[in-house]
């Protein structure tokens, strides 16, 4: 032990008489006193907290809420729907619209449950425009559940036409300008191609220079002063752009499911969290090809243990379910 | 001379209902005051603020708390003994009102002055114990019944060493009178003659008054509340409340055979005997704050093996030393 | 009533009743008597129910009854991808929430053989470590409180609130931290936390002095301590009891020596045994390796290096291949183990989580027989199971 404490292992100290351990015992009772006594004339460490409230931490977590970017002058929730994934605690609902002009798609809906809520973070992290973040909220009550969901929209709906506008005219000055790239690009292509005719040698050199070009031209403007801020993290900083180009496509494949998803969440929500579990369970389904060649033993015995398992479970769920039939005939 | 209130009020009716009621007040008034301390000692001791918001420094706290306590439903369990669970209570307080008459407050004040008050404090200090059986026979409750079985022998094993501590005192006072007691103690309190009969008083007297860390009968971590478990509203105010006057009665007893009473240079005599009364009170609570409880065979064998032989050789020395001397 | 009560169920079974959850009938000889400790009583840890059969103040015969906390964290691991249990894995147990959630990261970890950056194994130890302090604290104070002493308890929460601060700095959680992601944590370190954390270690060394005046040395303390509630070696063993009740009977077993996970094997730190197996042995145990925690904070404060908390390319949806896996931790209870079976898709198909508190609680009615109903608190707060993670 370091000679700061004087915690002394059990049955070191010595044995002592009666009379010696009473008075002994006595004189730890008068040092426990001693402690008590300089205590009661020090201050309360404790916070009265209703009248003062503490300072909360920087990271505090709380329940979501959208990020007001300045720069766009809205959030910028494009109802991709990885949050709703995500979520642990099924407590997201997300709905998205496409406008016409506007190249990505836009939330309409944005209910969070937060009596369901275990902040664990995890829609934060995966949120590929980064528009989401913690409040600080801490200390709501109240006598009914549904006050705890709340409407991230809110805040927003007012300049949600400006934005669509500004928004509209940006793209439309960006499609403009990326034609222009391109086709300054393909120009520099065919110089390139030209030149390259001309002179084969310098083919490896000049050909990577567009190339280096392009992921820059394709940057969408809006985009631009948030990929340019620090990032604490530098793969993740790649993230918003990467998504960028690939967002067209993809907003067009996540329109199906967003309007699959509409019916729904007009639902209850006993059904909405029913909902969410079936659309987990699709992930099950095991992919056949990794069955196909198990690569040891072990994982042979692993998957034979496994399947015998399910296969158990399946057995007695059937058993089950003839049992309730054979009840109900 | 020490007057009396039958001295000072002629009619002898007059003066019960006086002197009843002037118990009644200071035993209610004083265990609003005991409670608001304890709260605001203990607090202060774990670096906690304490009641705050009623009245300055959170004084009325308590005061609404009884009010709280006066509103709410008295519920009974089912299969309780009637009689007992119902009576308990009452019989828990009314013994230590009676106690609290016998002290002379003053050099020339007493409310009830009798030859044998110090046997009078320990009888009804003793009755307290029948009650608390009561409450725990009468409740139905397994917890209960352990409370009030530990408390039972608390009590006896407890007595011993109390009462032998204070036999000391009267063999060298000469008299059971507390007011003689007080008197014989001319210049310096007998704590300095009888420092041993002291602290084996005071351990005893904590012990007897069911406070931490002799706690036992209610602890809170074993038995939930032990014999007042299945006790709420007034009813278990009523224990609260004989918990306080009895802490007050035990302080006054030591005052009176330890500390001098009243006595004590410039301030007039209610004030010292008030002063050391809550001064002693104080260490109680400081105690209780302070230690963790005993277990309850630690308890006997702490009361039948060093404070009852301890006792006894103080009273042994002191009768020797009282003999050689005349 | 003569029936063996150590054999689960057996007090149940004795009930003639039909409910099974009611009380067994009393004794007819009139010797003996039942107690139901729990699962509501304001000095039960969490909601166990101790079934007693008591002669007097003596127990005779004590089953735990446990499942009242149950809330099928196995089960939902089943339901969710990997990465959807993490916020589950600290709500085991609420007070080493750091260690475990930690705990499941590294066991996917090493599923997936994912590197960790240096600096985040750091933080995971700094992090880890204050945790433990923390759970210790608790347990000093709780246990106290079962002991009947309050101030003791209110002083170590004072303490603990400091550590408290000091990680919502980072995490953003007081209490169940989802802190930690597969291959680094969430939020980087910085200095002030490094700071607060090294100033906290002072303060606690401080305070420490106070503790064993206040508690350790206390004539009162001991006499409930010493002798009372002895889990020896073989016992200990025999019931797969972990941590520093196995320590506290003289066996040096800690994961974090004898199977070093992350970086342990890189620092010094002692560990504490005490022969007498009994509260007393257990307290100095306890007590001890908050020291031994601290000596290990400082080392990982003074080693941290720059550099990124998570690896370059952070995992988003995975799926490993077939295969078991398991992987152990010392949590502040005892040897936690997360064991995960994959079928190849990106949900687990089975995780079992080992919990300390419940093999420790196992030893119970052993331990417990023979002693008194005063003790029986106080047994089972020193040897600090959590409930909901006994029942998970």
């Amino acid at each position: 032990m370091s000679a700061d404490t004087s915690l002394v292992a059990p049955g070191a100290e010595k044995k002592r008489g009666y009379l010696a351990l009473l008075v002994a015992g006595f004189f730890t009772l008068l040092s426990g006193m001693w402690v008590t006594l300089k205590n009661l004339f020090r201050k309360p460490v404790t916070l009265r907290y209703p009248r003062e409230r503490p300072e909360l931490s920087t990271a505090f977590r709380s329940a979501i809420d959208l990020v007001d970017f300045e720069e766009l002058g809205s959030h910028d929730c494009v109802a991709c729907m990885q949050c709703v994934n995500i979520c642990p605690s099924f407590c997201i609902q997300v709905e998205g619209q496409k406008y016409d002009g506007v190249k990505r798609k836009r939330a309409t809906k944005f209910l969070v449950d937060y009596a369901l809520c275990s902040v664990c973070g995890l829609c934060i992290d995966v949120c590929p425009t980064e528009t989401l973040k913690y409040s600080k909220i801490y200390d709501e009550v109240s006598f009914e559940r549904d006050a705890f969901v709340f409407d991230l929209l809110e805040p927003f709906v007012e300049r949600e036409e400006a934005f669509l506008e500004g928004q509209r005219i940006a793209d439309a000055k960006e499609a403009e300008e990326k034609k222009k790239k391109a086709e300054a690009a393909k120009k520099a292509k065919a110089a390139v191609a030209a030149k390259k005719k001309a002179d084969g040698g310098e083919e490896a050199e000049k050909a990577e220079k567009p190339k280096a070009e392009k992921p820059k031209a394709a940057k969408p403007k809006a985009e631009a002063p948030k990929a340019e801020a620090p990032k604490a993290e530098a793969p993740r900083a790649d993230e918003p752009k990467a998504e960028a180009e690939a967002e067209a496509p993809k907003a067009e494949a996540d329109a199906p499911k967003a309007e699959a998803d509409a019916p729904k969440a007009d639902e209850p929500k006993a059904g909405k969290v029913d909902k969410a579990a079936v659309e987990a369970k699709p992930a099950e389904p095991k992919p056949k090809a990794a069955f196909a060649k198990p690569d040891s033993d072990a994982k042979a015995a692993s998957l034979a243990r496994i399947e015998a398992a399910k296969k158990r479970a399946l057995e007695k769920k059937k058993q089950a379910e003839q049992q309730a039939e054979g009840e109900g005939e | 001379m020490l007057k009396t209130l039958s001295d000072l009020v002629p009619n002898v009716f007059l003066a019960m209902l006086l002197a009843a009621a002037a118990i009644m007040a200071f035993a209610t008034v004083n265990a609003l005051f005991l409670v608001w301390l304890e709260r605001k000692v203990s607090a202060r001791m774990q670096r906690r603020y304490g009641p705050t918001v009623v009245g300055p420094f959170g004084m009325f706290q308590t005061l609404v708390d009884v009010v709280k306590l006066l509103s709410k439903q008295l519920i009974s369990p089912k299969d309780i003994d009637k009689p007992l669970y119902h009576l308990a209570p009452i019989v828990v307080f009314v013994p230590v009102v009676l106690g609290l008459s016998l002290f002379p407050i003053d050099k020339s004040f007493a409310l009830v002055d009798t030859n044998v008050g110090l046997v009078l404090v320990f009888a009804f200090a003793g009755m307290g114990f029948i009650a608390i059986f009561m409450a725990g026979w009468g409740s139905n409750n397994k917890y209960a019944l352990l409370g009030a079985m530990r408390a039972v022998a608390q009590n006896i094993a407890y007595e011993i060493p109390l009462i032998l501590a204070a036999l000391a005192v009267t063999m060298i006072a000469r008299s059971m009178r507390i007011a003689d007691i007080v008197e014989a103690q001319g210049s310096f309190p007998y704590i300095l003659v009888q420092p041993i009969g002291a602290l084996i008083y005071y351990i005893s007297a904590v012990a007897e008054t069911n406070r931490a860390p002799f706690d036992i009968p209610e602890a809170e971590s074993e038995l939930v509340a032990g014999f007042h478990t299945e006790y709420s509203g007034m009813r278990f105010a009523l224990f609260f409340l004989a918990e306080y006057t009895n802490m007050v009665i035990v302080s006054m007893v030591a005052t009176s055979l330890f500390l001098g009473g009243y006595k004590g240079p410039l301030l007039p005599g209610p004030v010292w005997f008030f002063g050391k009364v809550y001064f002693l009170i104080f260490v109680m609570l400081w105690l209780r704050w302070t230690f963790p409880r005993l277990r309850f065979d630690q308890l006997m064998t702490f009361a039948w093996k060093v404070l009852i032989p301890l006792a006894l050789a103080n009273l042994l020395v002191t009768a020797t030393v009282l003999k050689v001397m005349s | 009533m003569t029936s063996d009560l150590h054999k689960p169920g057996a007090a149940l079974a004795a009930g003639t009743s039909a409910d099974p959850w009611a009380t067994p009938p009393a004794d007819p000889d009139g010797e003996t008597y039942y107690l139901n400790m729990g699962p509501q009583h304001p000095s039960m840890h969490g909601v166990l129910r101790l079934l007693l059969e008591l002669r007097g103040e003596e127990i005779v015969k004590c089953e735990p009854i446990i499942g009242y906390a149950h809330r099928a964290h196995e089960k939902m691991a089943e339901n969710r991808n990997y990465m959807m249990f993490l916020p589950n894995t600290s709500r085991v147990d609420y007070l080493s929430g750091m260690i475990y959630n930690i705990a499941y990261c590294q066991a996917v970890e090493k599923m997936l053989a994912i590197e960790v950056p240096e600096r985040a194994e750091h933080i995971r130890v700094i992090v880890c470590e204050l945790n433990r302090v923390s759970s210790h604290l608790l347990w000093f104070g709780t246990f106290l409180l079962d002991l009947g002493g309050i101030t003791p308890f209110l002083y170590s929460f004072d303490d603990r609130e400091q550590i408290l601060s000091i990680l919502d700095r980072v995490t953003g959680s007081r209490l169940t931290y989802c802190y930690g992601r597969f291959g680094g944590v969430t939020e980087d370190v910085d200095k002030k936390f490094l700071d607060e954390t090294t100033a906290f270690l002072a303060r606690l060394r401080g305070r420490m002095a106070e503790y064993h005046a206040l508690v350790t040395d206390n004539v009162i303390f001991r006499s409930r301590c010493e002798g009372v509630g002895v889990i020896d070696r073989e016992t200990a063993i025999e019931y797969g009891v972990t941590g520093p009740t196995l320590r506290a009977a003289g066996v040096p077993y800690d994961v974090r020596r004898a199977e070093p996970y992350g970086i342990y094997d890189r620092f010094e730190f002692d560990i504490p045994t005490a022969s007498g197996a009994d509260n007393l042995a257990r307290y100095y145990v306890r007590v001890a390796e908050m020291e031994q925690s601290m000596r290990i904070i400082e080392q990982a404060i003074a080693k941290i290096p720059d550099g990124p908390i998570m690896p370059e390319k952070a995992l988003k949806r995975f799926k490993p291949d077939v295969g078991e896996h398991y992987f152990a931790v010392e949590s502040a209870r005892g040897q936690f183990g997360i064991y995960i079976v994959s079928d190849g898709s990106d949900v687990p198909f089975r995780i079992k989580l080992r919990t300390p508190s419940f093999s420790n609680l196992a030893c119970m009615p052993d331990v417990l027989r023979g002693t008194m109903v005063a003790d029986t608190i106080a047994i089972l707060g020193s040897i600090d199971i959590v409930l909901p993670e006994v029942d998970r």
